[in-house]
Parts: structure tokens; sequence; C-alpha cells
């Protein structure tokens, strides 16, 4: 599976995440900030996590990839750092 | 997502199933104004890599929980937790793990339900007393008075909050404080104790604390109300060791939920 495709999947999961928002007000791209411009809560990250899981399968562990960054990285976060990881690891799945 | 009805309330919780059979049950209880999201981040994944079965929930009027207008008590939030279990049909032990409020509900659900307890986890917790309620009031009228001035709420926590979490933290305090019974409820002193008679805890219990926290300053008072028990202290940090320092916490639960993975509660006492 592309990044390319990861990316548009992970796109349809946020949009389920956060529940009504205007997918092509904010054209979700991998620079995309999860806090600055989606403003993605704590808790919404979380949601997300278990939404990839279903998608993709256990070995997707969004919880195990967050705990080894730090409070400022998640904060940080940009979609295209969370499709690499998706894509990497369905590449050695 | 994952709601389960609880004591009237409907709670946001999420499992990471250990991939070990028959894995011991371990609730991770989060702090006010936070959300499960901080053991999310933090330590949840690596304790059930360690072979539990890890449910994380949001306290309610927090994250994806419901938010009734009242209900904020420590005993309303040992009640939720208590319902929770139920709901979920976990009948046997539970471990617990409790940050800062979180922590205080988890002495309070050990004390009430001492056969049900395994073993017991707080960082920068203490039991709910009378005193700790007073602490906990002005605690809460400091954030109060900074609820416009969110660097003003970083600078109060020392330094150990970034601007986007005061920035949250604040708007989430003044959400709670409009909307909710919260700050009334949590320092309410009713049915609190001012000590705690010997032997009132009778699980395994380990105690972190942050070595330049408020609470660090008085753990001589506090280790005093509790039986013997493990304490680690995490040098150089304050109230926030989820946040800003995991892996030490990862480095004091993990060998030690290890050895007390299998620890059962004491037997009831007719």
């Amino acid at each position: 599976m592309t990044t390319e495709t990861v990316l548009a999947e992970i796109g349809d999961l946020i949009r389920q995440v956060l529940d009504g928002y205007d997918i092509d007000a904010v054209p979700i791209t991998p620079d995309t900030s999860f806090d600055a411009d989606l403003a993605f809560e704590s808790i919404d990250l979380v949601v997300l996590g278990t939404l990839l899981t279903e998608r993709y399968g256990p070995g997707i562990d969004l919880a195990g990839f967050l705990s080894t960054r730090s409070l400022p990285e998640i904060i940080t976060l940009r979609v295209g750092d969370l499709a690499g990881y998706v894509t990497a690891r369905l590449e050695h799945a | 997502m994952a709601h389960v009805n609880s004591n009237g309330v409907r709670l946001h919780v999420q499992r990471l199933p250990s991939k070990v059979a028959g894995a011991p049950p371990m609730i991770l209880i989060h702090g006010l104004l936070d959300t499960m999201a901080s053991y999310y981040f933090s330590i949840a994944a690596a304790v059930a890599g360690l072979g539990f079965d890890v449910i994380a929930y949001d306290l309610r009027g927090h994250g994806r929980s419901e938010r009734p207008r009242q209900g904020y008590g420590v005993d309303a939030a040992t009640d939720d937790l208590a319902g929770l279990i139920e709901e979920l049909g976990v009948t046997g032990p539970v471990h617990l793990i409790g940050f800062s409020w979180g922590g205080t509900v988890a002495f309070r659900y050990a004390h009430r339900f001492p056969h049900r307890v395994a073993s017991l986890i707080v960082i920068e917790s203490e039991p709910p007393t009378v005193a700790w309620a007073d602490r906990t009031a002005d605690g809460l009228r400091d954030l109060s008075a900074h609820l416009n001035d969110p660097e003003e709420v970083a600078r109060a926590e020392l330094g150990a909050l970034v601007p986007a979490m005061a920035r949250r933290l604040t708007r989430k305090a003044r959400e709670l404080a409009v909307s909710t019974t919260l700050v009334e409820d949590v320092v309410d002193r009713t049915g609190l104790a001012a000590v705690y008679p010997p032997g009132w805890l009778r699980c395994p219990l380990l105690l972190i604390v942050g070595g330049e926290s408020r609470l660090h300053a008085r753990l001589d008072g506090i280790v005093g109300l509790l039986p013997p028990c493990d304490v680690v202290v995490v040098p150089g940090h304050h109230h926030q060791l989820l946040a800003f320092a995991p892996q030490q916490v990862a480095a004091a639960v993990l060998p030690w939920l290890a050895t007390h993975r299998t620890a059962r509660p004491p037997a009831v006492v007719s």
C-alpha cells in the first residue's frame, strides 16, 4: 500500500474522529498538523489510534508509536508522520 | 469508540488487550482536566506488553465521556470506577494505576473495595483526607485566579507545562467550572478522614513522586499515612510526571509490576 493511499485513508479516519469536520476546508496533506491545523485534542489521537488498529490490524500500535516520542513531538505531530509510520509497519507486516 | 454506562454516566473506554491469555486487568485512572491520553502517550503500551489487559477510561466530564452537571467528588468517582469494572464484566481482582486525582480515586477504591485490588500504583497522589481536600481547594483557587492567563498557569506549574498544554488546561478548567460542580465536589470534605487506621490499605503499593513537586516536599507526611510501601522519587521533575518523565515512570512501574503481576488481594476478614 502506498503512502498516498494510506494518507487518503487516514484523512477519512480523521473525518470520523472529528465527526463533521469539513475536509475540503483544510486539505489533509503530509504537512497538516494535528494540533495547529486540525485542532486535535489529545483524546482525539487516542480515538484515531483505535480506528487505525481496526483498519490495519494490531500491528498498528499508535500507543506504542507515541510512547517513543516526547510530548512536544506529539503536539507537533503531522499527518505525514503517521502515514509514514503506518506505511512502514504495513511493509514489515 | 467504546462507551460504557456506569453509575448513570456514559464513560469513554479503550482497551489495550494483552497478547497473553488470562492477563490480569489493569485500570488506568487519569488526573483532573486530563484524559486517558496521558497514559496512551506514555506507559499504556508498555504495561500491556508486560502482560496486562489494559483498560483506560475518561473520567466523567473529561475527554469523550459524558459531562453531567454533578457528581465529581471522590466517592462518585469511585462509584463510577466500580460501575465500570462491573459493566466490563471484570469479576476478578484488578490492578490500578492513578495519576494525581486519579491516584486519590484509586486509593479510595482500594480502601472501599480491598478484596478487589491486587496492586496499586499512584503517581503524584495522596489518599483523600481533610487536609488533602483543603490543600486541593487552595490549588484550585490558584488555578481559578489565572484561568484567563495560560502563561501564568504554566509559570505556576514551575515551567512544567508547554504553552499549548497550558492553553488547553485553562480552557478545559473554564468549561468544567462553568458547566459542572466539579470545583465544589472535588474538595468536599464529607466522609473524609483526618488520618487512616493502621492496615487500612492491604495491597502492594508503589508511590512515585517528582523530586521537585509540592507533594515531595511533604513526602514524609504522605508516607506516614500509608502502610509500608515502595517509593520512587524522580529527580528534577515536578508534578506532571506522565507528560514530562514517561521513561522514568516506566522504569519505576514496569519492574515493580513484573513482580506483582500475580498478586492477589488479601483475603476478606469477617
